[in-house]
């Protein structure tokens, strides 16, 4: 069970464990974004699609602002 | 619709473009950087310069999510089938088997990076080819970032009339062609005869990559008779049955290749020592280093058989066809519209997703059956099913953000007129010297949705209004149309990062874009001074 908790521990550091979680995310500001458009409410458009782009911008500001190359 | 089309305009609307080619070619930026980076200037552009509301942009982001989840399907069932095979050592016995019907190396790359990938096309399309051919390749020698370059140039004839005609059909339809009409028939003969074009380039320009002038003096009979398989076959069977004129020839060619390994041209061993593609290192690792299961060259190709066989008969059989299509389901979406007064019409049923038809459900079983298959000879371990589903899931998601980028992207600059604007412009300013750039307006749409359909259901109006416009052959213009997009599924990022991914090189795309482009883009022009030459002056 340790094993486990701590391989997922590290998976969830790596990049791709990141991105995993912004694939996430995305797939709930989607959902988020559905709801407004069938309720014909734009601000809950609006949180769902900030909550999108946020992470989409997860990989170029992980890769280039915080942790650049060299 | 109003949008004022003028220089200012399009710039703004090929803004996001050029940013995404110069990240990627310029600065090497991989596909899940700059994609949201092209995201973010195409919403900035589409809120501020097109008028769009904040309702429009989240109602085609979602639509692009919705896209990209079917694609993203695919991806993942393409990497499943593959990590099956890795895990039952069946690439190695590919591998070995291959070497042994293809003594000469040159052959064997073409067989496993062109031949095979038109196969594929023929049938599956979406990315498949790239997907599967990638970790072929490398099984074989070939240097990840090439085993990615190679089927993507391989794979690319095929996507007008592969996957059973898709394209094709949504061309037709775009332009209004019922099919078998005058029309219909001498558009598909001008699209065919520029494809054509692009198979004899294809094949050419592997045996360069391989060994420049030795290998093209070796490899040119086998090439030339390929492309008259492919590519003379393509048009011949244009005139007869659309939806089967690529999958016929490659299938032809399949056998034909393996048939040419046997000829005293091909039957000894033969290689170049130091061709710039192939990893000599990994072969001498792999091999002394890993044991070969027990299992013949057939019994390694059966998740592959199952795959032809199985979309064949969903795909042809009309009464399957019916009967597991009626399962489908798509998204509704409300009327929007810009400032300017472009509208994208309410849908009831978005892009309906037909699960039991989908290329995805092909792969998705032939993957399962063939772990079932390899798992009851024993080539498949303890804990190697739980390794096979991990590892897919893993390789999948990092592609995931960078084709949800691209496609919402595509998505929005579509819905805020961006792309209409672009195409507008670039005919209103060249006139009829436009018709050197049509086939390049085809590669263009592909680059930014991702398929040859899209780009066909996106340009194919406008070609068609354009052509009508300057007086010129519409059908001419149309192939040039479709050609190109074909074209373009060579320098679809979406489609570099299957590839990419399942090579184990992602990141790499700028990298694999870089050597593409220098050979895509000058094929259009030739196609399009050709297509000048012969219908406007």
């Amino acid at each position: 069970m340790e094993i486990n908790n701590a391989e997922k521990k590290s998976f969830f550091k790596t990049k791709a464990g990141g991105l995993t979680i912004a694939f996430i995310v995305i797939m709930v500001a989607f959902v988020i974004i559905m709801a407004g458009l069938g309720s014909g409410n734009d601000s809950v458009c609006l949180v769902g699609f900030i909550i999108m782009v946020g992470a989409m911008l997860y990989s170029p500001i992980t890769t280039f602002i915080i942790k650049p190359k060299g | 619709m109003n949008i004022p089309i003028n220089l200012f305009t399009w710039i703004m609307a090929f803004l996001p473009i050029i940013v995404l080619l110069i990240l990627m070619i310029k600065f090497n930026w991989g596909a899940t950087e700059a994609a949201p980076v092209g995201l973010l200037i195409t919403i900035v552009t589409g809120l501020f310069f097109f008028k769009a509301n904040i309702r429009l942009i989240a109602a085609e982001s979602a639509k692009g999510v919705w896209n990209a989840l079917v694609i993203l399907i695919i991806v993942w069932t393409a990497i499943l089938m593959y990590q099956v095979g890795d895990e039952a050592k069946a690439f190695l016995v590919i591998r070995n088997g291959m070497r042994k019907l293809l003594p000469n190396e040159l052959l064997l790359v073409l067989a496993m990076g062109w031949i095979f990938e038109s196969f594929l096309q023929g049938i599956t399309g979406f990315g498949v080819p790239v997907a599967v051919g990638a970790p072929l390749l490398i099984g074989i020698g070939v240097k990840p970032l090439w085993a990615v370059i190679i089927p993507l140039l391989g794979q690319a004839w095929g996507n007008t009339f592969g996957t059973l005609g898709a394209a094709w059909d949504s061309l037709a339809m775009s332009a209004g062609f019922a099919a078998g009409t005058k029309e219909y028939l001498v558009t598909a003969l001008w699209t065919s005869a520029f494809i054509w074009f692009w198979v004899a380039i294809g094949g050419f320009a592997t045996c360069w990559f391989y060994g420049k002038g030795k290998a093209l003096k070796k490899g040119f009979p086998a090439v030339a008779l390929m492309a008259v398989i492919q590519g003379g076959g393509e048009l011949l069977l244009s005139q007869v049955n659309t939806t089967i004129c690529c999958f016929v020839p490659a299938c032809v060619s399949l056998i034909v290749i393996l048939l040419l390994g046997r000829t005293k041209l091909y039957n000894q061993e033969w290689s170049i020592a130091d061709s710039p593609i192939m990893n000599r290192e990994f072969e001498e690792q792999a091999d002394g280093g890993e044991r070969l299961p027990d299992m013949s060259l057939v019994q390694a190709f059966v998740p592959y058989f199952l795959l032809s066989a199985l979309t064949l008969i969903v795909l042809l059989v009309k009464p399957i066809n019916a009967l597991l299509g009626q399962v489908s389901f798509g998204l509704s979406f409300p009327e929007t519209s810009t400032g300017y007064g472009y509208v994208n019409a309410a849908v009831e049923r978005f892009s309906p997703f037909t699960p039991f038809t989908h290329a995805s459900m092909f792969l998705f079983v032939s993957a399962i059956v063939g772990l079932i298959y390899y798992k009851s000879h024993g080539w498949i371990g303890e804990g190697g099913v739980k390794r096979i589903f991990v590892k897919s899931v893993s390789m999948t998601m990092p592609s995931g953000i960078a084709v949800i980028g691209l496609v919402i992207m595509s998505k929005i600059m579509d819905g805020t007129g961006q792309t209409v604007v672009l195409a507008n412009g670039i005919a209103s300013v060249m006139g009829k010297v436009y018709v050197i750039l049509a086939p390049f307006v085809g590669l263009l749409g592909t680059f930014m949705t991702g398929s040859n359909m899209s780009s066909n259901i996106l340009f194919g109006g406008f070609q068609m209004t354009t052509a009508n416009l300057l007086k010129v052959n519409a059908s001419a213009i149309l192939g040039a149309q479709s050609a190109g997009g074909a074209i373009g599924s060579a320098v679809s990022p979406s489609k570099i990062i299957l590839g990419t991914t399942t090579a184990g090189i992602l990141g790499k795309e700028g990298e694999v874009l870089k050597k593409i482009i220098a050979l895509t883009v000058p094929a259009t022009i030739v196609i399009g001074v050709i297509l000048y030459a012969l219908v406007a002056l």
